[in-house]
Parts: C-alpha cells; sequence; structure tokens
C-alpha cells in the first residue's frame, strides 16, 4: 500500500527562526510505493520528522494532504490511519512488560484475547524476543528496547510504517547490524516504510529510494546510487559520501563564461606528478582509516579530500599533483543545480 | 601551607536539627513522659502507670470521636487526592487561562487556617450562604450542611477538598514528567482516551498518588482540627467532634494534660500503623 503527501506545508507560527515563523515543510510531494522503503534524509531542522508526523497523524499541516492506501487521511485521527510508527526513543510503557507493550495496540483495538496471544508471539519469535516477555522495558539493553518498539509496530500489520530516526541510540556496531535487520525485516514484510533519519550511510544502505529533505523542501528523490552519482546540487553532492565532494568554483568553457561550481569525490582523484597534474597542492593532513587514508591537500581553489590506499598515500608536507576523470567531475550551475 | 579543616557539609544541617530537637523531639518525649502521668500543669507530674488508658478506653467520647475521625479520613483521603490528581492532569498543559487556573487551585492552601474557616462558615451559611443559594436557584433543595449531623462530616471533609496544594504541584510534576512520546505512540496505536488514562497516565502517576494518600492520611487525622474548632465545634450532636478537638478539650479546657498526652500518643500510634500498612501494601503492589 503506498504511502503518499501532496503539496504538504507546516508552518510552526509559535517558533521562530531570524524573526519568521519557521517553515518546516514547503509543498512537499513525496510517494512511497507499496511495499518500498523510502529513505527521507536530510539534516537536523530540514522538516523529515514533521514530514512523517504529518504522515502519522501527529502534527495538522497548514495545507496539502496525506494519502494512505489510496485514502486521503489528512484529517483522520492517528489511530484511524492504520500505520504504525516506531520513534527516536521507543516510547515503551516503562510500568508494562514486554509482551504488555508488544500488544498495547491490540489490546487498544479490543482484539480477542486468543488472537493477541498468537500475534504477539509469533511476532516475539520474528525479532527473537521469545526469552524478554516478562520483562519490563527498564531492564533491556538498548537494542533489546528497539526491537520491542519494532514488535509493537510489527504485530499490529499495518498498511504502512513509519520510523524516525530509530537506529540513533544505539552504538556503531549494534546500529550496522539493526540496519540489515530492519532491511530485510522489511523485505520479508512488503510493506511500505518511511524511514526517517540524518545518517546518509543509513539512507545509501537501506534505502529503496532516498529522498533528500532540506529547510522543508525535497531537493532530490531517487535511488541511492542516482543520488551518489548524480546529485541534483550542491548540498546533496555535499551531503552524500564521506568524506563529502570535493567543490570548488569553476568557470565552465570560454563561450558559456558562467560561474559555477565544480564537484569531485574523494574517490575520484589520484595523485599524479606535477607534471601530468590538473592541480597542485601540499598535504597537510593524512589521517589513517584502516586500509585507507583521507589526505588533506591545501591547493590553489582551497582544500582537497582525498581517499587513498594506505600504501599509496603521500605524507604530510609532500608536493602532491591531483588529477581526475573528466566524467568523474560533476558540474552545478551558480544556483548550485546540476547542469 | 597549611591545611584549615573546612567545615562539614553535615555541620551546616545543625540549625535545623537544633529546631527538630526543641520543637519537636522534646516535646515528643514530654509527651511520652506525661501520657504516664497525672499532670494538671500546676504540680508536677504524677506517675499513675497505663491508668490514662484504660480511663481512654472506657470513655464513650474517646471512641466517638475515634470513630468520627476515621470516617473523616476515609472521606477526605480519596477526595483529596482524586482532586490533586485530577485536577493536576486537566490543567497540566500550557493553554490560555491554565496558569490562572493552576494559580486558582493552589490559592486556599496559602489561606490562613482561620480565615478559610470563616470563609466556609460563611459559604455553608443555610440562609445566605452561596452554596446553598447556588444550589436552590438550579433547583436542587440544599442539604443543611453544618447543621444536620449526617451532612456535618463530609461538609469538614469537602473544605479540606479544597487546600491541596501541595499534592496538586506534586502530581502536576509528575504527570509533565511522563514522556510526550508515550501519548503519540498510543494515539497511532489507536488508544481511545480512556485507555490512554487507565493504562499509560494512571499507572505511571501510581507511586505518587499512593504517596500522596500516605501524606493525607497523617494530615488528615490531624487537619479538621481548626474547622472543628471554629466552624462546628464539635457538632452537631458531637458529629465533627475529632481526635485533635477531643485532645484539645481535655488538655486545655479540663486542664488534663497528662490524659490529653496519653490520647495524643494513641492517636499517634494509629496514623503510625495505618501509614505503615498503607506502606506494605504499596510495596506488595509494587507501587513505591
Amino acid at each position: 500500500m503506498s504511502v503518499a503527501v501532496r503539496g504538504l506545508r507546516k508552518i510552526y507560527s509559535e517558533s521562530q527562526r531570524n524573526g519568521k515563523p519557521v517553515v518546516a515543510l514547503e509543498d512537499v510531494d513525496l510517494e512511497g510505493q507499496p511495499g518500498e522503503l523510502l529513505v527521507v534524509v536530510g539534516p537536523s531542522g530540514s522538516g523529515k520528522s514533521t514530514l512523517l508526523r504529518c504522515v502519522a497523524g501527529l502534527e495538522k499541516p497548514d495545507s496539502g494532504s496525506v494519502f494512505i492506501a489510496s485514502r486521503e487521511v489528512t484529517s483522520v485521527r492517528p489511530g484511524d490511519r492504520d500505520v504504525a510508527m516506531v520513534f527516536q526513543e521507543y516510547a515503551l510503557y516503562p510500568h508494562v512488560s514486554v509482551s504488555g507493550n508488544i500488544s498495547f495496540g491490540l489490546r487498544a483495538r479490543k482484539i480477542p484475547a486468543a488472537e493477541i496471544a498468537r500475534r504477539v508471539s509469533s511476532t516475539a519469535e520474528l525479532l527473537g524476543l521469545d526469552e524478554l516477555l516478562h520483562r519490563k522495558p527498564p531492564e533491556l539493553s538498548g537494542g533489546e528496547r528497539q526491537r520491542v518498539a519494532l514488535a509493537r509496530a510489527i504485530v499490529r500489520d499495518p498498511q504502512a510504517f513509519l520510523l524516525d530516526e530509530p537506529l540513533s541510540n544505539l552504538d556503531a556496531e549494534l546500529r550496522a547490524r539493526t540496519r540489515a535487520d530492519i532491511r530485510s525485516l522489511q523485505r520479508e514484510l512488503e510493506k511500505t516504510m518511511i524511514y526517517v533519519t540524518h545518517d546518509q550511510v543509513e539512507a545509501m544502505t537501506m534505502g529503496d529510494r532516498v529522498a533528500v529533505l532540506r529547510s522543508g523542501r525535497v531537493e532530490q528523490i531517487g535511488t541511492p546510487l542516482d543520488v551518489y552519482d548524480r546529485p541534483a546540487n550542491t548540498f546533496v553532492g555535499g551531503f552524500f559520501g564521506s568524506p563529502p565532494m570535493n567543490m570548488f568554483p569553476a568557470e565552465i568553457s570560454p563561450d558559456h563564461r558562467r560561474a559555477a561550481t565544480l564537484g569531485v569525490r574523494p574517490e575520484d582523484v589520484a595523485f599524479v606528478g606535477e607534471d601530468y597534474a590538473k592541480l597542485g597542492g601540499e598535504v597537510t593532513l593524512a589521517e589513517t582509516i584502516g586500509s585507507e587514508v583521507i589526505v588533506h591537500v591545501a591547493a590553489k581553489h582551497g582544500r582537497f579530500l582525498i581517499k587513498a590506499p594506505r600504501d599509496d598515500a603521500p605524507a604530510p608536507g609532500d608536493r602532491v599533483g591531483l588529477n581526475f576523470n573528466n566524467r568523474s567531475v560533476h558540474a552545478f550551475d551558480a544556483e548550485g543545480r546540476r547542469m | 601551607m597549611s591545611f584549615r579543616s573546612r567545615p562539614s557539609s553535615a555541620s551546616l544541617a545543625w540549625p535545623y536539627l537544633m529546631g527538630i530537637v526543641v520543637l519537636v523531639a522534646v516535646p515528643a518525649v514530654g509527651t511520652l513522659y506525661l501520657a504516664f502521668t497525672e499532670y494538671f500543669g500546676i504540680e508536677a507530674p504524677n506517675l499513675v502507670g497505663i491508668d490514662n488508658f484504660t480511663r481512654m478506653l472506657g470513655s464513650d467520647r474517646f471512641w466517638t470521636a475515634l470513630g468520627n475521625s476515621t470516617i473523616y479520613v476515609l472521606i477526605a483521603v480519596p477526595l483529596r487526592v482524586v482532586a490533586a490528581v485530577g485536577l493536576a492532569l486537566l490543567l497540566h498543559t500550557r493553554s490560555t487561562g491554565s496558569g490562572a487556573a493552576r494559580t486558582a487551585v493552589f490559592l486556599p492552601t496559602v489561606v490562613p487556617d482561620v480565615a478559610y474557616a470563616l470563609l466556609w462558615l460563611y459559604i455553608f451559611n443555610p440562609l445566605f450562604g452561596p452554596l446553598t443559594l447556588g444550589l436552590e436557584a438550579v433547583g436542587i433543595s440544599s442539604p443543611e450542611w453544618l447543621v444536620d449531623p449526617a451532612t456535618a462530616r463530609f461538609s469538614v471533609a469537602l473544605m479540606s477538598a479544597f487546600q491541596i496544594g501541595e499534592g496538586f504541584v506534586i502530581a502536576l510534576a509528575v504527570r509533565r514528567s511522563i514522556p510526550n512520546h508515550l501519548y503519540e505512540s498510543a494515539a497511532v496505536d489507536g488508544a481511545s482516551s480512556w485507555f490512554t488514562l487507565s493504562r499509560v497516565t494512571l499507572p505511571m502517576l501510581l507511586p505518587v498518588l499512593s504517596l500522596l494518600a500516605l501524606r493525607d492520611v497523617i494530615i488528615s487525622f490531624q487537619a479538621n482540627f481548626v474547622p472543628a474548632l471554629i466552624v462546628t465545634e464539635g457538632g452537631p450532636r458531637l458529629a465533627t467532634f475529632f481526635l485533635p478537638l477531643y485532645v484539645y478539650r481535655e488538655g486545655f479546657r479540663y486542664g488534663l494534660l497528662g490524659y490529653a498526652a496519653a490520647v495524643t500518643l494513641t492517636m499517634f500510634a494509629i496514623t503510625a500503623v495505618v501509614v505503615v500498612i498503607q506502606y506494605r501494601l504499596a510495596k506488595r503492589w509494587r507501587l513505591v
């Protein structure tokens, strides 16, 4: 079942930024297709959580519409939208057992007890929570709480799942593992999932498609590779990739003398002899990250970050030449749009 | 360089501890001693063993006062806890007028007891009291609040149900400490307001509810003294003749200070037993 928003606009008139009301969402159009995992990614304050809350019915948009399974639900109460939401803080009831937490939504909907027991037990099994059903949330680890929050959403068998930064309270190792778990769970359930995160790695690894949000506007929607290989603007280019894309001002060609920005990814730059180099500079820092080194080069156009294999990396103080394939260069116009 | 000893933080508690000793501990020990004496406040106390207690157990007045106090506690405590928590749940959000409403709820608590009692004497007046007039205006025949023994105890309990500022503030603080995402999650899960109240809010408030109930039992055994003395004078027909008033009459009207001390000690013991039972129950139900 699809989840869609059309022309969604939300203004927080009570909170101000630079003396003006905060525009959280500005004419957002977005559709999570049936069975798709759509990641909404953006920096903090980009409006991604507001978007999710509008879909859930926890915020009322100022204009625009929300559709779930092709039904307009803009003024439908959250409980009647048939979506399940996983909150960043998990939102588990501390005084209720794991089993009680998982069954909360079913009990609220007055599902018969035998049916509840059956569904809780199969969901607990799916998420490996069978041993923990009688514990209470304060007795659980962060990862276990996260799984309970997921179980509570899954057990309701909703039309769609809404996940608001569900991994941000986990440590790095657990985050990587849970990322993969959620992804495979979503494939298994074949349900639409809208997944909000500020983490570009989560967006790249999990999403069927990725929607990049900035200041309440959708900057680009596409598959993760699309967004990475063909960023729609300098913001998207700089947001994806670690370290971020190197950007420098340039003039495109003698006949269209338009001021523009060129971008090239750290892994697309190679060290060459200065005679063959497009650019030259001096190495100021070399950060080793296991098998690779991130080399910082001070060049005429600014600082460049280059990803190089460990054996091949120059040392701080070295003069180096930089070269890159013209096809790996991203060109942006004066407004920062892809050319 | 020399090391000077700094006063420990415990020493900062001395002024307070001195106050406790002089104002609470010494009188308490004095009461304990006097309870076993015959003492009229003129000559030295005369040890009489458990005579005061035997006399007390044989006194009809004592049993009447104990019965009245018990009924009062049974009415006042639930009324006060429900009022404090109910108002906290209604007024915890920051909306127009809710600040003024919260102030209004707290205000009766800071009115001096005697002024508060006189105010209620006016409110309960069977001829021109606003409560009587108000009820009659909407066609309900008003009970004779303080005149009828059946309603007098309830009237005094009703008075106390408005002096709930501290309990209200505690309940308000605890309600505000419940994270909002729990309510949002319940809303997305399709929980009705009643389901959310009974499965989320009240269970999460239970520890504070039991704390308030414990505290109110202690207060309610004692706090009816001023209204009973000023508003009802123990009447009508001894309906509001509570233990504190009994102690006061025996001790200060009839000068039986030893006997009054024995009744005070008994009152303390009864309160302690009730509080311990309540605490045990709360612990068994894992509320505290």
